[in-house]
């Protein structure tokens, strides 16, 4: 499974979405189940499934799965463009 | 004073009988409790004075779910039956068909004490451990009471499925929730019965309240008191009772306590008073709690899972990682990596996620108390689970 399979399994898995309803552009506030815990749930599903770590701030300024995506990249996780 | 273990309901009755007569103070345990008879007698030993004659001692899992005695007085039984008797409008029954132990105080007053006191005939059964004896039974069945628990109902509904049992007149529930979806089904198998919800717990001894299945249409509401018991609820909803014939003194872990006609004695579940009297249940004290500060009712949050599967929905409580309450999902049987997507999906659509369970887990098959109850500690720890979704915690 490539990393970017990888992270979209967790993000499905994370916000509870269904796979045919899944798109990269989506923004955190057109994801119903995308709340403050959500995010912390994001953070831990990426520490133990990806071996990455994000700090309060890298989480704060995550909107939409393509920022997640752009946050993982820049610490080297290669998740597609 | 007497401890009797009894294999089945059949011996159960031929040994009740004599001691029953004898006026000694006995505790009937089954012999599959799980608990040590050492245990039981050591307890026994310590029974406060004034009970060592005119009583008897039965076993229960408690909320707990750890062992714990109560201890009946027998002319408060015998005066419940009578009230039950004429509540229940038992004069024309002339039988009652047994199928749960006799061990559990559902059984033993409503039927053993009842056939007892009123001269009529107790037909023990291995319930549907022997379906072909119990169909027997029912087929024979002469203006017969019949008393189940819910969690018998789809069982009984799919080994007998076609059959009608005329004889049957009267169909009680107790000892969970009442089967309410299942009422067109019983109905059309027991056409000749008058069907009761009868709420209670072994503490009580064990009826609190009832009502016949037509006065309702939620499982929830259990009816109005019986006379002689008061319902009240505390300051967190839980459902308190005090009743003339309940237990006098109840074993927990170690220690025996009294029970004086003034106390107030948890049931175990919430409750809500309705306009007319009536008590409904809003969930198992550990149904209700906190989760991230988000208040989270196991009650609600269960129907709704059950609406959307096919089999059955359990729980059972434990806290995450850093200590916070939760629960986690147990489906049964097994379903598809699409079923659980689609529940997951019901979930997250319908509750906020401090509402959601920490994890789905399934089972072949709920596993029972004998009393028909689920078995939350096996549950909870049974290595037999797969786990199909976590959720992800720091």
């Amino acid at each position: 499974m490539s990393e970017e399979e990888k992270l979209e399994r967790i993000m499905t898995e994370v916000f509870l979405l269904d796979e045919a309803g899944f798109r990269w552009d989506l923004r955190q506030n057109e994801v119903a189940t995308w709340d403050s815990m959500g995010t912390v749930s994001l953070a831990a599903a990426i520490r133990s499934e990806l071996g990455v770590e994000l700090s309060l701030m890298e989480l704060a300024g995550l909107h939409s799965f393509a920022d997640v995506k752009e946050r993982l990249r820049l610490k080297g996780i290669n998740c597609g463009n | 004073m007497r401890l009797i273990t009894a294999e089945t309901s059949g011996r159960a009755n031929a040994t009740l009988k004599s001691v029953w007569e004898d006026g000694e103070t006995f505790a009937v345990v089954s012999a599959r409790s799980g608990v040590a008879n050492s245990w039981i007698t050591m307890q026994l030993d310590g029974l406060p004075g004034g009970l060592e004659t005119g009583h008897f001692v039965l076993l229960t899992s408690g909320t707990t779910g750890h062992p714990k005695l109560v201890v009946g007085q027998r002319e408060r039984a015998k005066h419940l039956v009578s009230v039950l008797h004429e509540l229940q409008e038992c004069e024309p029954v002339r039988e009652t068909i047994v199928t749960l132990p006799l061990t559990y105080c559902y059984a033993f007053v409503n039927q053993w004490l009842w056939a007892h006191v009123y001269g009529r005939r107790l037909l023990c059964t291995n319930g549907l451990a022997r379906p072909g004896e119990l169909r027997a039974t029912l087929e024979g069945a002469d203006r017969s009471m019949l008393c189940l628990v819910g969690a018998q109902v789809p069982l009984l509904l799919e080994y007998f499925q076609k059959s009608v049992f005329p004889g049957v007149i009267r169909v009680h529930f107790a000892g969970g929730r009442f089967p309410q979806e299942h009422l067109t089904g019983l109905r059309r198998m027991f056409p000749e019965a008058a069907v009761f919800n009868n709420y209670g717990c072994a503490e009580a001894m064990p009826r609190l309240s009832l009502r016949r299945a037509e006065q309702a249409v939620t499982a929830q509401h259990i009816g109005w008191p019986l006379p002689g018991v008061e319902l009240r609820t505390d300051e967190e909803g839980r459902l308190l009772f005090r009743s003339r014939y309940g237990a006098v003194a109840v074993l927990e872990k170690t220690s025996w306590a009294l029970v004086t006609p003034s106390d107030w004695v948890p049931t175990g579940d919430l409750g809500v008073l309705g306009d007319d009297g009536h008590w409904e249940l809003a969930g198992r004290y550990g149904e209700v709690f906190k989760r991230h500060g988000e208040k989270v009712s196991l009650a609600r949050i269960l129907p709704a899972i059950r609406d959307h599967w096919r089999g059955e929905a359990e729980y059972f409580r434990t806290n995450d990682g850093s200590g916070e309450p939760g629960y986690i999902l147990v489906l049964a049987p097994e379903p598809t990596a699409t079923e659980v997507r689609q529940l997951l999906k019901e979930i997250g659509a319908r509750f906020v996620r401090s509402q959601w369970p920490l994890a789905v887990v399934s089972v072949g098959v709920i596993p029972l108390l004998v009393n028909g109850k689920v078995d939350r500690q096996q549950l909870a720890s049974g290595s037999f689970r797969k786990t199909h979704w976590t959720q992800h915690l720091l």
